[in-house]
């Protein structure tokens, strides 16, 4: 996860359980990166441009960062032990393949999703192909 | 007419000028009173509309003021609630160091509290403070509202939150200022007006408070006048509903202006104190002059000279200047009037009403020896003058005659009392002045002959003089006895003149009485004709009776015609007297034998009068004689007036058929001419002839000349007064043809003529004569 343009980019990443991220600095200012989340709480001091620090992530669940010098600045880990996640496109539309029959639990997040932990799942059994399509209220 | 009006019609001083002053102070005090009352609205209104305009910029100002404070409170919160560590304790939850931090904060921002909000509905606040219900905090923070009021406790406070972020939202810190009292009035001396700032809920409010617009100026009477705005606040805790009611006193901002009403009423009391002075001064420049005009009136109605100032030339002057050429022009019309009042009209001298007063001041005036003189003047024939040439020729005579006397007599007083009768009074006559000289004096004064319209008239008077003190001490006695002195001097003849004597004035009075009597003796029948005969000498026979009066006076007896004729003829009472006499004469004439004839006298007043001939004609045809046997006898006096008229006359009376004869021939005038100029049928021969006849004078010869001059002209004669023999004889002897008198009979009353008759009258006749 690149931060440029005092950005993270991209600004939501889904990553596997015990994955490590890198965050390159692509921007000419220094930057740092905290997280308080539950899943990962960890501060990566001030460091410049192309620069590399990285961090692993052992604990499922959603991670926000930031930087401590630059408050508009956000990025969100999705830390999940299933292969079977991903991130919508712009359109909103992914698209999982492999998922096995039989009942299973779907889980929205979003950053701004408007629920505790910013997330909300559901069961759906899975019997060959399905498309579903799921409304969720935003921030 | 309603009572109002009546009322003011009512207002009528007396007083123009207090008139003037209260009506124009009514009126000025009115439109002051409008004026007051307009200016008063006015500044009312004034005062609401700015009182109303400053709350409205003052709670605009409150506005900005409550939403600076939160801006900086918010400021303060802002620099907490970016700071990572607190950012750090609040992600980590560590209480006591978010405690801590906040406790910090609201020392250092001087809030009353502070307090952390957590995304997930937990709360944290400083130490020692009242927390708000965060779940009715909690939708208005998630909705991001930034500044609002809540409540804490039962005060309302202002919030002011700021998010956490770390870096996803976690909470808001929210700072907090108390609204209550105290921090309301230090607010409040920030605006410009005297305000009462407070924040309330509307649930809090009544009914009024409540309907009220909001963001808008209204007014409510709570005892005192007062201006609200209502406005709403922010809210940063759901149904809170938090309203900044501000107040302000009307009365109080209103008060501030009554210094200048006060000022106005006192300028209106001056401005009414001033108009009312200046209307009385003004009402005293015109009913001063007015009250002079009163003033002058009345000392003209008082009869005093008076004359008003001319001050001005507008309306009054002009007024003054009419008043003073009218009281001038009453002046000379009153002395016109008395003028014509006191004078003769004719001759412009005094007339008897200013004599009389003249007359008194020269009496009062008078010194102790000297005497004073009055005259009166009764011109000669006056009235033979004004039948003859006309009354245009009196009046010339009295003109000319009056300018002479003012010519001649300069230090005399001279009037003239009517007719042709003059009075003069001269005084200062001293104690050695002859008065008969002075009268002569006077008397040649009228002794002249006067050309009128070209005929000469000679002209004379009668004077009759009365000298005070001698003759009487007032005017009104010397002006009685000059008069009785003139009455005396014009029966005493012509051209002369009379100084009173105390007979005089007894005269008068008996002369008064008589004439009082005679009116009486007229009435009640008191006259009696007696009869003496007339017989002819050639016809040896009685040829008739002449007519005589008397008067059987009921005191005096018999008196004599000699003293009651003349006065009869003077006061006219002749012409009753003498109408009666012919009536009665004919009347006892138609009892006699139809050859004997009656004589009536007819006197001069009574031969003139206009109706004589009708009334001897109705006599004579009344009683049923012969025209003939009536002989009416006149007087040679006749003659002197007006001859023609008398010519006329007497052929007037020829004309009945009665006969005229010409009583007391050969006194008087005698003259032979009326014998001429008119065929009397008689001359009746004067006694004083016969009287002489004894006397041994000539008296036959005149006799003889009348008889013989009678005979020539175919006139009958008789001679009067036959008392003796011998006269009788001479009578005889010249020629004369009748005769009357005593020797043949007295005068007898009608019954003793009868009588007498019945007893052969030829007989007694006889036997008288023989």
């Amino acid at each position: 996860m690149a931060q440029k343009d005092l950005a993270f980019a991209p600004g939501t990443l889904v990553v596997a359980k015990g994955s490590s991220v890198a965050f390159p600095n692509l921007d000419r200012v220094r930057h740092s990166i905290y997280s308080f989340s539950k899943a990962a709480r960890f501060e990566i001091d001030l460091y410049g441009r192309d620069q590399t620090r990285s961090q692993s992530f052992p604990v499922t669940g959603s991670v926000s960062l930031g930087c401590k010098i630059h408050d508009t600045m956000r990025g969100y880990i999705r830390v999940v032990d299933t292969p079977y996640a991903g991130k919508t496109d712009h359109n909103g539309i992914m698209s999982v393949a492999g998922v096995p029959n039989g009942r299973a639990t779907v889980t929205l997040w979003h950053p701004r999703l408007r629920s505790p932990g910013n997330e909300s799942s559901s069961s759906v059994t899975i019997a060959g192909s399905l498309s579903k399509k799921y409304s969720v209220k935003l921030k | 007419m309603t009572p109002t009006l009546q009322r003011i019609a009512s207002l009528r001083f007396g007083s123009l000028r207090l008139r003037i002053a209260v009506l124009y102070a009514a009126l000025f005090a009115a439109v002051i009173a409008v004026i007051m009352i307009i200016v008063g609205q006015g500044i009312a209104r004034f005062g609401e509309n700015s009182a109303t305009r400053d709350l409205a910029a003052n709670a605009r100002v409150f506005d900005e003021i409550l939403d600076l404070r939160a801006r900086q409170m918010r400021g303060a919160a802002d620099v907490l609630s970016r700071d990572f560590g607190f950012r750090e304790a609040v992600a980590t939850d560590d209480r006591a160091t978010i405690a801590s931090a906040l406790d910090s904060l609201r020392d250092r921002s001087r809030s009353s509290a502070a307090f952390v909000v957590g995304y997930d509905g937990s709360i944290i606040g400083s130490t020692g403070n009242m927390l708000p219900d965060s779940e009715k905090l909690w939708t208005p923070l998630d909705d991001g509202d930034e500044r609002g009021v809540i409540r804490l406790g039962n005060d309302m406070a202002l919030a002011a939150a700021s998010p956490i972020e770390v870096p996803d939202l976690v909470g808001w810190l929210v700072v907090t200022q108390p609204l209550d009292k105290v921090e309301m009035d230090r607010l409040v001396e920030l605006a410009a007006v005297d305000l009462n700032a407070e924040v309330m809920r509307t649930a809090d409010m009544d009914q009024i408070m409540k309907s009220a617009p909001l963001g808008q100026v209204f007014e409510r009477n709570d005892g005192d006048r007062f201006l609200y705005r209502i406005s709403s606040l922010p809210a940063l805790q759901d149904g809170l509903e938090p309203l900044l009611v501000l107040r302000h006193s009307l009365t109080g901002s209103l008060a501030e202006y009554n210094g200048l009403k006060w000022l106005l009423a006192l300028l209106s009391v001056a401005g009414l104190a001033l108009v009312i002075a200046l209307s009385w001064r003004v009402a005293r420049t015109i009913t001063a002059p007015l009250r002079k005009l009163d003033e002058a009136t009345r000392l003209v109605g008082e009869g005093r000279q008076v004359e008003v100032l001319v001050e001005t030339n507008d309306e009054i002057g002009r007024l003054a200047g009419s008043f003073n050429s009218m009281i001038k022009a009453i002046d000379e019309r009153e002395k016109r009037i008395i003028h014509v009042g006191l004078h003769d009209g004719l001759t412009s001298l005094p007339n008897r009403k200013l004599f009389v007063e003249q007359l008194a001041q020269a009496l009062a005036r008078r010194k102790e020896d000297d005497r004073l003189m009055v005259i009166y003047v009764d011109l000669d024939d006056f009235k033979v003058v004004n039948d003859t040439l006309g009354h245009p020729a009196g009046d010339a005579l009295l003109r000319n005659v009056a300018n002479h006397l003012q010519n001649q007599l300069q230090d005399a007083t001279i009037a003239r009392l009517g007719g042709d009768e003059f009075a003069i009074l001269i005084d200062n006559v001293g104690p050695d002045e002859s008065l008969a000289s002075i009268a002569r004096g006077v008397q040649a004064c009228f002794m002249r002959s006067i050309s009128i319209d070209g005929q000469q008239a000679d002209c004379s008077a009668s004077l009759g003089i009365a000298v005070a003190p001698g003759d009487g001490a007032d005017g009104n006695t010397l002006m009685k006895h000059a008069d009785l002195a003139l009455y005396r001097a014009k029966r005493e003849g012509k051209s002369g003149h009379h100084f009173f004597e105390p007979s005089l004035d007894e005269q008068a009075r008996i002369r008064r009485q008589m004439e009082l009597d005679l009116r009486q003796a007229i009435r009640e029948g008191e006259f009696e004709l007696y009869f003496q005969p007339l017989y002819s000498l050639s016809e040896e026979r009685l040829k008739g009776f002449e007519a005589l009066i008397r008067w059987q006076h009921p005191q005096l007896g018999q008196i004599s015609p000699l003293e009651f004729i003349p006065l009869a003829e003077e006061t006219g009472l002749i012409l009753p007297i003498g109408e009666w006499v012919v009536r009665e004469a004919c009347h006892q004439a138609s009892m006699w034998d139809d050859q004997l004839s009656v004589a009536v006298n007819v006197s001069p007043k009574q031969f003139t009068s206009p109706d004589l001939t009708g009334k001897i004609l109705q006599a004579v045809a009344s009683s049923g004689i012969s025209p003939n046997r009536l002989e009416l006898e006149i007087t040679e006096s006749i003659f002197i007036a007006n001859v023609e008229k008398t010519m006329a006359t007497l052929h007037s009376l020829r004309d009945l058929g009665v006969k005229i004869a010409l009583d007391d021939f050969g006194t008087g005038y005698s003259s032979l001419s009326y014998l001429r100029s008119f065929p009397f049928d008689k001359v009746k021969i004067d006694r004083s002839f016969v009287t002489d006849l004894a006397n041994g004078g000539n008296g036959h010869a005149i006799i003889r000349a009348i008889t013989t001059l009678a005979d020539a002209l175919g006139m009958e004669t008789l001679a009067e007064g036959v008392e003796e023999f011998d006269q009788l004889d001479i009578l005889r002897r010249e020629g004369c043809r009748n005769v009357q008198g005593f020797l043949l009979s007295k005068p007898m009353s009608a019954s003793m003529v009868r009588q007498w008759m019945a007893g052969d009258a030829e007989r007694n006749f006889r036997a008288n004569a023989a």
